[in-house]
């Protein structure tokens, strides 16, 4: 930084305008301009989206997107006005965001647009013209159930999943990509979906790499057609890395509708896990995406009994597509919610020797319109066609699930001193990211055995944390004589957003017979209000109008922050530790679409009002 | 085929490249005038191999036909036959009509056809770059932004007015030490998000301290020396040394001649394949007999 010449000059100018608020200079262009870095923290948050889909995904094309492209993703995500696919009028993002990921499926990417673009190196094939014919009869639904069952059966149609159609799109999304990319500005990544949906069952992962377009145009994306076995797509990773010199992440997601699969206690073959699977798994895997538009995967009211704020937007629709047609629901198994994983984590641990669950946690749209639209207030669909209040309520095609069963969700914030390609990138490989529904709320997590309660209230809190403790995503062993961790926590409000109603620590760890166990301890909350002697406390309110969609900032807290320390630490014992931020209440997109319906809110079948919340990757303490 | 090629699209096409001289060929005077007749001239063959190349272009076609060994050249005679003559039959049987698949194909293909077109001749010149630029100018206004740090003084633990006594104490101090912006971090309590505001919006600094504040902040001029203030947010009171504010601004053309030239070319590639479609419905007189609440008997049988 420039060192500002201080002293005479200053003096001059002090007593030529005085001490007055408004002092004026002569006009003209300022003498001097101050190169200053944004942050005397040591760490910035910057917000993105690691889970975008846009037309050139199948099923995004056939529910309406036949026209925001990556390249419309990018200017949405960047602040630009976009015309919607569906409704077509202009829309734009609250606030932009730093990075975006588009990650469209590999299986059959870019194939159906292409199809009905008249590309006739498809149309021309057995399939393209069968395809052609039914998209022109009007069975979209139809196609689309096709074209999932191949996805999800691993049974493509071969002549349209060529090797020259395959690098030509890839070829196409790379280019984009690599064209919106600004470093200090904006952080484009290259990437794509995995989608593997093994007897409905949702796999998926997100793979993304901080390289570049050479690197990535030494590759075809891996996609389920290839295999739908996780470990087979780690295989791959390893060769195209050591390959290319490309280094990837895979972020596992919806596992609230893994069917048990994604958290498992065995591999895909039914055999225990094994140490080795599980330091393949954390190489590949270091973050899962917890939240998105899709349901809330952290934890399940069957799950956690005792928890008051489990039950938060669940979203239960199998991906089976017969499943789908019949409506079921997806049962709620351990394997499928992160909280239960970070326990079943610790147990594997104890057996094997390596956790294969200790993941980071962010959040993510998987919006499939190419608007990565997390706000409840300005949310554009899932889909594209339930992007107007009337198709909300509308059935989302023949299936069981309505665009109002989904809410505007899925953020990921991500600690890190620049807004690149690869100091983010080396955020998620040490897990210092996290989760949000959506809102903008900065969370700091450290853990440390030093920390005094004094630190919380501190205005260099940051520079404490990271000199006298690990930041989320961390690890503690160790344990000095006599003391428990302590956990120097800052949360704040999104500068747009509600204010905060409490602050939440979720501790999982093993009891004497080696089963995961999990404790949610309030430790900050807003309005002074007092904690009962059972460690809950009163509901922070609610100032939602539900004839307007107004809310006020009059309860809750802008900020919160504190030093906690465990109460019940053995020193002897596996833990892991997140802290669960709550907003106060807010509406819920649904609530809008009824007032902008004249629609009585109860009629929507979803409450007006939900907590959004925050989720910060855990630290984890091993004997 | 010649009613369905009507003028402007022709003129359109001319304009283009190489599906013009394939419209030709396929538009061209029908040399077998026996419908039992197929004649495989040079024509048909550089057409169909185009078809089988799918790259339209005639000096390819001719270059690839001529380098055809004699057994080539035998299945490339024997394959346009067939298609030839099952297509005829096909025609003859009459299976073209009522096919609403063709029907919604081939208006398809039209409109795909028209739009590459479009995107094939939309090569944006200066001349239009800058005329585009200047009746979109709104799209591309610079917003205004300041650079500032600031030193804050909580509300949240102490009176209001309290806090403005401190703020104006501290203000005192900073001026008669000449306090740097760099050293801002070392006054004042901590705030919720930055302490250095670098290159930023009104809507960004008013989200980060309201309305009001972000009012004053971008009427001061930039002082590197002097601290300023108080100012009041919703979290507290402010001090402000602000080194930087620009006023909003129409960009010159040059400073993002890439971006203007993107939109341009998609707007243009838009305007004239909406042209063109005008174009061709216009080629045609429509007449609307269908009057709304009469019943179909009154008119007569409405279909064939």
């Amino acid at each position: 930084m420039k060192q500002l010449p201080v002293g005479p000059i200053a003096l001059v100018l002090i007593s030529a305008c005085g001490l007055l608020a408004a002092c004026k200079s002569s006009g003209g262009p300022p003498a001097y301009t101050t190169a200053a870095a944004v942050g005397s923290e040591p760490s910035q948050v910057f917000w993105g989206d690691t889970h975008l889909h846009t037309s050139y995904s199948p099923d995004a094309f056939f529910f309406g997107n036949t026209t925001a492209d990556p390249d419309t993703a990018y200017r949405y995500a960047k602040g630009l006005p976009v015309i919607h696919p569906y409704h077509r009028a202009k829309i734009q993002i609250g606030t932009p965001l730093d990075f975006l990921v588009v990650a469209d499926h590999a299986e059959m990417m870019g194939v159906p647009l292409r199809l009905f673009q008249g590309d006739e190196t498809l149309t021309k094939t057995a399939s393209g013209k069968r395809f052609v014919k039914m998209l022109e009869a009007g069975k979209n639904q139809d196609v689309f159930f096709e074209f999932l069952t191949a996805i999800n059966e691993n049974q493509p149609s071969d002549d349209l999943n060529g090797e020259a159609t395959r690098r030509s799109v890839w070829s196409d999304m790379v280019a984009i990509t690599e064209r919106h990319n600004a470093p200090g500005r904006f952080t484009s990544f290259i990437g794509w979906e995995w989608t593997s949906t093994p007897q409905g069952k949702n796999l998926h992962r997100v793979v993304f790499m901080p390289q570049g377009g050479d690197v990535a145009a030494k590759f075809i994306p891996y996609s389920s057609f290839d295999s739908d076995k996780p470990e087979d797509l780690w295989a791959w990773l390893e060769e195209t890395s050591s390959r290319t010199g490309a280094t990837f992440t895979a972020i596992p997601h919806n596992s609230n509708i893994s069917g048990g699969l994604m958290f498992n206690d065995v591999d895909s073959e039914g055999r225990p896990i094994t140490a080795e699977y599980a330091r393949t798994r954390m190489k590949w895997e270091p973050v899962i995406e917890v939240t998105q538009i899709k349901g809330d995967s952290e934890t399940d009211p069957i799950l956690s009994p005792t928890d008051e704020f489990a039950d938060f937007e669940p979203f239960k629709h199998a991906l089976d597509s017969e499943a789908l047609k019949a409506g079921h629901d997806a049962p709620v198994e351990p394997g499928d919610f992160a909280r239960a994983a970070l326990g079943r984590g610790l147990e594997l641990e104890a057996k094997v020797g390596v956790n294969p669950y200790k993941f980071g946690m962010i959040g993510s749209t998987d919006s499939h319109t190419g608007m990565s639209s997390a706000e409840e207030n300005n949310f554009h669909g899932k889909t594209a066609f339930d992007s107007t209040p009337a198709n909300t309520f509308d059935a989302f095609l023949e299936i069981k699930g309505f665009g109002a069963d989904m809410s505007a969700s899925g953020m990921a914030g991500v600690w890190a001193k620049a807004n690149d390609r690869t100091a983010l990138f080396d955020a998620f490989v040490r897990k210092e990211v996290y989760a949000t529904t959506g809102p903008r709320i900065r969370v700091r997590l450290f853990g440390g055995w030093g920390f005094s309660p004094d630190d919380a209230g501190k205005k260099e809190l940051a520079q404490i944390g990271y000199a006298n403790g690990v930041p989320m995503g961390g690890d503690l062993t160790q344990a000095p004589d006599g003391k428990a961790p302590r956990f120097l926590v800052y949360a704040i409000k999104g500068p747009r957003g509600a204010n905060l109603d409490r602050v939440q620590m979720v501790k999982g760890w093993l009891d004497e017979t080696g089963s995961a166990r999990e404790d949610v301890y309030n430790i900050a909350w807003s309005d002074n209000r007092v904690l009962h002697d059972d460690g809950s406390l009163n509901p922070v309110g609610n100032t939602v109008d539900l004839a307007t969609g107004a809310y006020t900032n009059k309860i809750g807290d802008a900020q919160l922050s504190t030093v906690w320390e465990d109460p019940e630490f053995n020193p002897g014992v596996r833990a892991v530790y997140y802290l669960r931020v709550l907003q106060i209440p807010t509406p819920r997109h649904t609530l809008y679409d009824a007032i902008a319906l004249d629609m009585p809110p109860e009629e929507t079948g979803h409450p007006p009002t939900i907590q959004e919340r925050a989720y910060s990757s855990p630290i984890w303490y091993t004997p | 085929m010649k009613r369905f090629l009507k003028e402007p699209l022709v003129r359109f096409l001319a304009a283009g490249l190489g599906l013009f001289v394939l419209f030709g060929v396929v538009n061209r005077d029908e040399p077998d005038a026996d419908p039992n007749v197929v004649t495989v001239d040079r024509d048909a063959l550089l057409t169909f191999v185009q078809y089988r190349i799918k790259a339209f272009n005639p000096t390819l076609a001719e270059e690839k036909l001529n380098s055809l060994s004699d057994d080539e050249l035998q299945r490339l005679i024997d394959d346009y036959v067939r298609e030839e003559v099952l297509h005829r039959e096909a025609l003859q049987l009459g299976l073209d009509e009522d096919d609403y698949v063709i029907r919604r194909r081939l208006v398809q293909k039209l409109e795909f056809i028209t739009e590459g077109f479009a995107e094939a001749s939309a090569g944006v010149d200066q001349a239009a770059l800058r005329r585009y630029f200047d009746a979109n100018k709104g799209d591309y206004y610079v917003e205004p932004f300041v650079t500032f740090t600031h030193i804050f003084f909580e509300t949240e633990n102490r009176p209001r007015e309290k806090a403005h006594e401190a703020a104006e104490k501290k203000l005192l101090e900073l001026n008669q030490k000449g306090v740097p912006f760099a050293d801002a971090p070392q006054h004042g309590d901590r705030f919720l998000y930055h302490v250095n505001y670098v290159e930023r919006t009104p809507e960004y600094v008013a989200s980060h301290f309201g309305v009001p504040m972000a009012k004053a902040v971008f009427e001061l001029e930039p002082n590197d020396f002097i601290w300023q203030g108080p100012f009041d947010s919703p979290y507290g009171v402010h001090l402000v040394m602000l080194t930087t504010n620009e006023p909003g601004r129409e960009p010159d053309l040059s400073e993002l001649e890439g971006r203007v030239r993107e939109d341009a070319q998609r707007a243009m590639i838009r305007e004239e394949t909406e042209a063109a479609i005008t174009d061709i419905v216009g080629s045609y007189d429509v007449r609307v007999v269908y009057e709304r609440g009469k019943a179909a008997e009154a008119d007569g049988p409405v279909n064939r």
